[in-house]
């Protein structure tokens, strides 16, 4: 009897052989997971598995990244549930009420990246987007509704109230279309049928975009990043931006398209399981020089997914002359400005010029509204002169040299 | 590239895989292993001694528990791993088990989905034997233990099929997992959940690689537990009864 039985029970024991040997690791025991709950874009990007994953564990090897992709909408909702110590989102409206909720552990988000929400539709464009939206998204959207009605073009959306989900909710309340309370486009009571909703990621929703299987002329709203990540491995080879570039002097203004990563630390207050040194490790990290620059370059320098936005950008109007009589008094004048285009410029930023080599600052001011400063001080001794704030709501911290001067 | 250069290049990048002992395909092919493993073990632990009572036993409810059982058989898995899911969110029921984004998680939701399939059909396999064989069994004095040991030892080739179907599903299964295990790489990702995640970067020809693995895993696994199976057959078919 114990024989026969032991067919199945060999047949399990096999299987359980071929587990052992498939090269499973065991992380030490001593380390602690951080589970940070993401948009999809950060991981279909590439960006997780090139540039965040491996190198934050080298850095910080305390940390086992527990890195969840999924949509904005559920990223949001998981970090409110408590089961997230980070959350990166790019969704500013939920966010917004994320913060106001209590949920962050900081009174602001902390600023990480842009790109921008671009409109792909078919090479011949048959909704004749380009010629009456080009640089238009409101425009371009009433472009599509206008074709959808009369039987010449479908949009897809990803109705999943991901990042882009709602970007595309707000354009169509924009258009002053006629909505459902869902906030989609509304004929009577119901969708159009011109208007099609996917249910899926943004990779997905772009092929079937490209597919079109309700025609072939399908529309959609996506971030760069990810039509770039898929244009070039060869994922999409058909579908054409038909709008971006959005102007300051369109409807909803030039920020409208802009897309902006932010990432939050959860409120320990809220959930006290929260691992909030490692929280903040990361979002050191991803605010870092290092990985700010290593943005710039990714997945090339000439066509990056993602634009870095961490620190302000310092545009100088007049900088320090190369040398200097001993106690001579330097001007330092300019304008800061965050590195997202059409983002408010920080006003009462607290900023001070400092010799790179020394702690005592050699003058100290606030920026105006604008983001305009003026700094003098006496410069005792040559050295590099440098501008450093602190971080300041969405805004990292900032250093950057204004140049060297030599005193005799 | 078109969709054919994608399978062509997939093949050949799936064969250039299994020959360079890839380290990151093996950790995935390992934790899928695992995973098949544990939850196949697990839901035999259960799911026989469930099966055997549903076939055999006389009790209120069993009627019910049958039915219960071979609904089960097609529980979506989205959903098992939603509630599960939810059962093991911080602050949730389950939550002080730390079970969620594991390995151990994964197991508890593909437990789940395979304790239905062993427990239905080993109960149907029981229930396929002659009746005259229990009573018997019972004239010769045999303790209910003894019963249900000679019932698995003659429906021996449906406990197999059960186990064949408890297999297969863990190595197919994506949805449940990939809510508990939140497919993460080197951890909970395996190979069905990998191909979701190549398929959403667009990086087909890598998705078919990793598809092609898992096939072949899958055919090698059943074909061994079919040939043991077979085998049971032929040695049944040749003993005078």
């Amino acid at each position: 009897m114990r024989t026969d039985l032991g067919v199945t029970g060999l047949a399990v024991m096999a299987l359980g052989a071929a587990a052992c040997g498939g090269g499973s690791s065991e992380p030490p025991p001593a380390r602690e997971d951080l589970i940070v709950q993401s948009t999809t874009s950060v991981r279909d990007s590439g960006l997780l598995e090139r540039l965040i994953g491996p190198e934050f564990e080298r850095r910080h090897p305390r940390w086992n990244l527990k890195f969840l992709a999924v949509g904005s909408g559920e990223a949001i909702a998981n970090a409110r549930a408590g089961q997230a110590d980070v959350l990166i989102a790019h969704s500013p409206k939920a966010e917004k009420a994320f913060v106001a909720d209590g949920f962050s552990a900081e009174r602001t988000g902390r600023t990480v990246m842009w790109n921008d929400f671009v409109i792909v539709g078919p090479p011949d464009d048959p909704a004749g987007v380009r010629r009456l939206g080009r640089h238009d998204a409101v425009g371009a959207m009433r472009a599509i509704a206008a074709a959808g009605a009369a039987g010449r073009a479908h949009f897809v959306s990803r109705g999943d109230e991901s990042g882009t989900n709602v970007k595309e909710l707000d354009l169509w309340a924009l258009a002053g279309m006629r909505r459902t309370s869902d906030g989609e486009p509304a004929r009577g009571s119901r969708r159009p049928a011109w208007y099609r909703k996917a249910g899926l990621g943004m990779a997905d929703t772009l092929r079937l975009t490209e597919q079109c299987p309700f025609g072939r002329d399908c529309y959609t709203i996506t971030d760069r990043g990810t039509l770039q990540q898929l244009a070039g491995n060869g994922a999409i080879r058909r579908l054409a931006i038909v709008m971006d570039g959005q102007t300051a002097d369109a409807k909803g203004g030039a920020g409208l398209m802009l897309n902006v990563y932010d990432v939050y630390a959860i409120n320990p207050a809220k959930y006290p399981r929260t691992k909030i040194a490692g929280a903040r490790a990361f979002m050191q990290f991803l605010t870092s020089r290092r990985f700010q620059q290593a943005l710039e370059r990714y997945p090339s320098r000439e066509r990056p997914g993602f634009f870095p936005a961490a620190a302000p950008r310092v545009r100088l109007t007049s900088r320090p002359p190369a040398s200097l009589a001993p106690g001579q008094s330097v001007t330092v004048a300019g304008r800061v400005e965050s590195t997202v285009p059409a983002a408010a410029a920080p006003a009462g930023l607290p900023l001070a010029l400092v010799r790179s080599d020394a702690g005592t600052p050699l003058a100290r001011a606030r920026t105006a509204a604008g983001g305009a400063f003026r700094l003098t001080g006496r410069v005792e001794r040559s050295g590099e002169l440098v501008l450093s704030a602190p971080r300041f709501g969405q805004l990292s911290a900032l250093r950057v040299s204004v140049g060297r001067v030599s005193v005799p | 590239m078109t969709a054919a250069s994608f399978l062509l290049d997939g093949l050949r990048q799936a064969a250039e895989l299994i020959v360079s002992g890839d380290h990151d395909i093996a950790v995935v092919v390992g934790t899928t292993l695992r995973l098949a493993f544990w939850s196949t073990l697990l839901a035999l632990a259960i799911g026989l001694p469930l099966g055997l009572a549903l076939g055999l036993g006389r009790f209120r409810g069993r009627r019910a528990g049958l039915a219960l059982a071979n609904a089960g058989m097609g529980l979506p898995p989205v959903v098992v791993g939603l509630v599960v899911a939810l059962l093991l969110f911080r602050g949730a029921p389950l939550g002080g088990l730390n079970l969620l984004y594991t390995f151990n998680g994964m197991v508890l939701a593909q437990t789940l989905l395979g304790l239905p399939l062993v427990a239905a059909l080993t109960a149907a396999a029981v229930q396929a034997l002659p009746g005259g064989l229990f009573e018997q069994a019972r004239a010769f004095g045999a303790s209910r233990a003894q019963v249900a040991l000679l019932a698995l030892r003659e429906a021996r080739i449906g406990v197999l099929a059960a186990t064949i179907a408890a297999m297969g599903s863990a190595f197919a299964e994506v949805g449940a997992i990939v809510l508990v295990g939140g497919n993460l790489e080197g951890e909970t990702q395996t190979l069905a959940s990998a191909v979701l995640v190549r398929v959403s970067a667009g990086e087909y020809g890598r998705a078919i690689a990793l598809g092609t693995i898992l096939l072949g895993l899958i055919l090698v696994l059943a074909a061994g537990l079919t040939l043991a199976q077979q085998h049971e057959r032929r040695a049944l078919l040749g003993r005078p009864s």
